[in-house]
């Protein structure tokens, strides 16, 4: 099993750290899938994916791309916590779409991970109130130059060689 | 020749008693009636322990902080920053914060959103006086915002030693 299947497992075990991680390797290993989900979601308005033990329903609305989520062979979708903007310059939506589709990923997989050996707690959804691709969450909230530094800073994590290597 | 008024003519009103219930009914109407400012979420912050179930699993030592803010009514989710203080050094600081975090409603009636696994490292197992804190918002189902704050009330101490950011 390699690091990044195990962490697919470890759903609300996942430390920031690690979900920070995922995030950045999900965005560079996945860049051909998104782009053409980008495409895909542009064209339709709509999208559906699977990804670890979770269904993602993507929608745009008023210029804002959104998700809801729900676990497999569940009945209720999660309400539509995420959105991000998208009227900016049609070259640019889709890396502000690939950015929101690996953040819609790793919320999924730390709610709905593929069955292990850890016990889930019953928490309802979860998920940060700042996204990875925001860079006010680096700094906390205190700022974007802040957390750009912060960002640029821990551009490397260790977590992040072990998902590329094993 | 000398000029009388009819001064108690003049100052004796008479409302008749139906008028005014009608003038009484009328204000409450517009200024509503008194009430009391009653939160209708709280939360319960609990002391920050060390994870056994952590260590079991992943053999590391982590220091857990569980959150719950409990409504009246329905609620939608519910934001918190939460952050753990501790006793270095006989000062109190802010041992570590959490980015914020989000929690959509669970159990009857979603009126609960549970934080059940706020963690972070212990640099070393040395014993040391903690305290959880947080503060947030709920959004209720009604739409309505509610903010919230809590405490665990007291500093205990736990054989984990975080490292202060």
């Amino acid at each position: 099993m390699s690091y990044f299947e195990e962490c697919l497992t470890l759903g609300r075990f996942l430390s920031q750290a690690e979900k920070e991680a995922l995030y950045r390797y999900l965005l560079e290993k996945n860049r051909d899938t998104y782009t053409s989900q980008a495409s895909a979601l542009l064209q339709n308005g709509y999208l559906k994916v699977g990804f670890a033990n979770g269904e993602i329903q993507y929608g745009i609305q008023d210029h804002y791309v959104y998700y809801t989520a729900r676990k497999i062979h569940s009945a209720e979708f999660t309400p539509a916590l995420r959105q991000l903007k998208l009227n900016i310059p049609d070259f640019m939506k889709t890396r502000r779409l690939q950015t929101f589709f690996a953040q819609a990923e790793v919320d999924v997989m730390s709610n709905y991970p593929l069955p292990g050996a850890n016990r889930q707690p019953d928490e309802g959804y979860g998920i940060n109130a700042i996204p990875f691709y925001d860079l006010n969450y680096y700094s906390n909230g205190a700022g974007k130059i802040r957390g750009l530094m912060k960002r640029i800073a821990s551009s490397n994590s260790e977590i992040l060689t072990k998902l590329r290597t094993l | 020749m000398s000029i009388t008024f009819p001064v108690k003519q003049i100052l004796k009103f008479k409302v008749p008693g139906v008028l005014a219930l009608a003038i009484l009914a009328g204000q409450l109407a517009l200024t509503g009636l008194p009430t009391k400012d009653h939160p209708l979420c709280k939360l319960k912050v609990e002391r920050p322990h060390t994870s056994t179930y952590t260590k079991e699993r992943k053999n590391l030592d982590v220091l857990k902080l569980n959150i719950t803010s409990e409504c009246e009514v329905e609620q939608k989710y519910t934001i918190l920053n939460a952050d753990i203080q501790a006793i270095f050094e006989n000062t109190q600081i802010t041992a570590h914060r959490f980015n914020a975090e989000l929690r959509t409603g669970v159990g009857k009636g979603r009126t609960e959103a549970r934080f059940l696994n706020l963690l972070v490292n212990c640099a070393s197992l040395e014993s040391t006086m903690y305290l959880g804190h947080a503060s947030g918002e709920v959004h209720l189902a009604n739409g309505k915002v509610e903010k919230v704050s809590g405490d665990s009330e007291s500093f205990v101490s736990e054989d984990c030693k975080i490292e202060a950011k």
